[in-house]
């Protein structure tokens, strides 16, 4: 037997740990937390949200008032993408891991045999089918429900749906970050979108690069576009997009970067409240 | 061979804020009270060990492991936090069994895990009832069901009978005698020294972020009578006082002080002075003091040592048998 054999032996015999036990667990973490996610008041508030825009969308059409620029402008690149995706993002990114923080139960999750990392991207991992499921399906749903036949449900869905599903990640990714870095994180995030996303991301010339939206708008104008669903005309005269190949590698490579570097931060950040 | 449980030279800061300072400590198999005043660094100690928390300074390991960092080295510790943290939408019953996923058994495994320590900690009936409508007896052991859930080697308790009425004590007191004694190491912080010494005799005692000592209380109240004491002592009939102390083998020296009587709460004429008292050995001389004090008349207004650490010592040793 081998050194690190010997060690492997003498771990198992004390402890009862295997990666096949680390694993179990981990997997038992992503489901717990969905379900927990899935349960909780937030996941209600979304939707009862969600229900708002749909009952907007429903009036629009019951009133005659949707064509594809409308549509596009004023709900997909207005309401949904600007407020429903960050509202819906931030209830699952920040919630995950900051509810744990907020009810003092981080700690049941600090002592298990899980690495820290693990916990990080299990969270993540929980409810991002719940954000894209609102996000995705948000996103199909209204479009059927606006009536607009030219563009089809399936062709607004393929023209926005990256977008979406790249916002989603992305937003997702910055709150869990926010939500290990700080204990209220939910107001930071809420701040965040308001003056980095609504307020700095409106602004006429390049500072609205800081923003997320700005590459998630640059990734959908080559498709949506052509289909008459642009963002509102006031504000299409002042956005430049930049192509959308260079918006997917600023969009993937952002949402990997949070997550590896949340990763390593919450693996080496303390919680002495935690208990 | 070495000790389940392995600290040496850990300091733990937060910020500025010393946790604790340069411990050095081995944890055998069986149970070890951990005695300190609040703010003596047995949380801070208990979490390092847990693994939440990793040292500034030194290493903290179990069965040689890094507690901090390795899984495996977590997967032998039971931890019950002073924290009162639960998933409360739960049932005492769902948050064991959950707890029990988290450390990796199979859900056959884990129900059954469950069901046994829910029969040990005295929860079975009552685990069905949601968390949130627990009381904090019940809590506090569905804390300590989800620590046993898994069989650890270690069980790290922070304050365990906090919230637990006298007969509830008496049986978890049971309980951790079993574990002791089925060759596990068991870690039990307590404010209370009567709780400790009922079920083990072998004590750490920390203040101010230190381990004062460590072994047997009769021990330590032997290594008492050794460490040099100052004692500042407020009094009516201050110089009558002192000459009974000084009459006194354990007294090596007293200084009379004036003190201001307004201050205390005293009348001039009462003689009223301040005391500074050297003696040898501590335990003998508060055993005595009272009924010295009592046969002179004097009416002690103030009495302290001197030295913090001697105090938190004294808190629990004198405090607790006199």
């Amino acid at each position: 037997m081998s050194a690190a054999e010997g060690e492997e032996y003498a771990r198992e015999a004390h402890t009862g740990w295997t990666a096949r036990t680390g694993l179990v667990a981990w997997r038992f973490l992503v489901r717990f937390t969905f379900l927990r996610q899935l349960r909780s008041k937030k996941c209600v508030l979304a939707f009862m949200f969600f229900m708002l825009l749909a009952l907007l969308v429903f009036l629009g059409r019951q009133l005659g008032k949707w064509n594809s620029e409308m549509f596009g402008g004023l709900v997909l690149f207005g309401l949904f993408q600007t407020f429903f995706v960050p509202m819906v993002t931030l209830v699952f990114g920040a919630g995950a891991l900051g509810d744990e923080r907020e009810e003092r139960t981080l700690v049941h999750l600090l002592s298990r045999s899980l690495p820290r990392s693990g916990i990080y991207i299990a969270k993540i991992l929980a409810v991002a089918p719940l954000a894209l499921g609102y996000s995705l399906g948000g996103l199909l749903f209204l479009s059927w429900l606006s009536g607009i036949e030219k563009p089809g449900v399936w062709e607004t869905f393929v023209a926005v749906g990256p977008s979406v599903f790249w916002l989603t990640l992305a937003y997702l990714a910055l709150f869990q970050f926010f939500a290990a870095a700080f204990r209220h994180s939910t107001v930071i995030a809420v701040l965040y979108v308001f003056f980095i996303e609504v307020l700095v991301g409106r602004m006429p010339g390049i500072l609205k690069r800081v923003s997320l939206e700005f590459y998630a708008w640059s990734l959908a104008m080559d498709s949506a576009v052509p289909l008459g669903l642009g963002p509102p005309a006031e504000f299409a005269r002042v956005f430049v997009p930049i192509n959308a190949t260079s918006a997917l590698i600023v969009l993937v490579t952002l949402t990997a970067s949070l997550l590896a570097a949340g990763a390593a931060y919450f693996a080496n950040r303390e919680y002495p409240e935690a208990g | 061979m070495s000790a389940p449980v392995e600290v040496r030279g850990a300091s733990k800061w937060y910020g500025a804020v010393i946790g604790i300072n340069e411990v050095d400590l081995d944890l055998a198999p069986g149970i070890t009270g951990l005695l300190g005043p609040n703010g003596a660094g047995k949380s801070t100690l208990i979490k390092l060990i847990a693994g939440t928390l990793r040292p500034s300074l030194g290493e903290v390991r179990v069965f040689g492991l890094p507690a901090a960092t390795t899984p495996a080295a977590r997967a032998a510790i039971g931890y019950l936090p002073e924290v009162d943290g639960f998933y409360e939408d739960l049932s005492g019953r769902e948050f064991v069994r959950s707890m029990a996923r988290l450390t990796g058994l199979r859900a056959t495994e884990a129900r059954e895990r469950t069901e046994k320590v829910l029969v040990e900690v005295g929860m079975q009936a009552l685990a069905k009832k949601r968390l949130k409508a627990c009381s904090k007896g019940m809590r506090q052991r569905i804390k300590l069901a989800q620590a046993l859930v898994h069989d650890p080697q270690v069980l790290i308790l922070d304050e365990p009978l906090s919230g637990i009425d006298v007969a509830g004590r008496r049986e978890l007191m049971d309980l951790f005698r079993r574990f002791g004694a089925a060759g596990k190491t068991v870690l039990v912080s307590t404010h209370i020294l009567e709780e400790i010494e009922e079920i083990t005799d072998r004590i750490v005692l920390m203040a101010g972020g230190r381990v004062l000592a460590s072994g047997t209380v009769g021990s330590i109240r032997d290594l008492l009578d050794e460490h040099p004491l100052t004692v500042r002592i407020v009094a009516t009939r201050a110089r009558e006082l002192a000459a009974d102390l000084l009459s006194r083998e354990e007294v090596t020296g007293v200084a009379v002080g004036d003190v201001s009587t307004v201050a205390i709460g005293g009348k001039a004429g009462d003689g009223i002075a301040e005391l500074t008292v050297k003696v040898k050995a501590g335990d003998r001389f508060f055993r005595a003091f009272p009924a010295l004090a009592l046969a002179r008349g004097a009416e002690v207004k103030r009495i302290e040592p001197l030295d913090a650490s001697a105090e938190a010592i004294f808190q629990y040793l004198i405090g607790g048998k006199s």
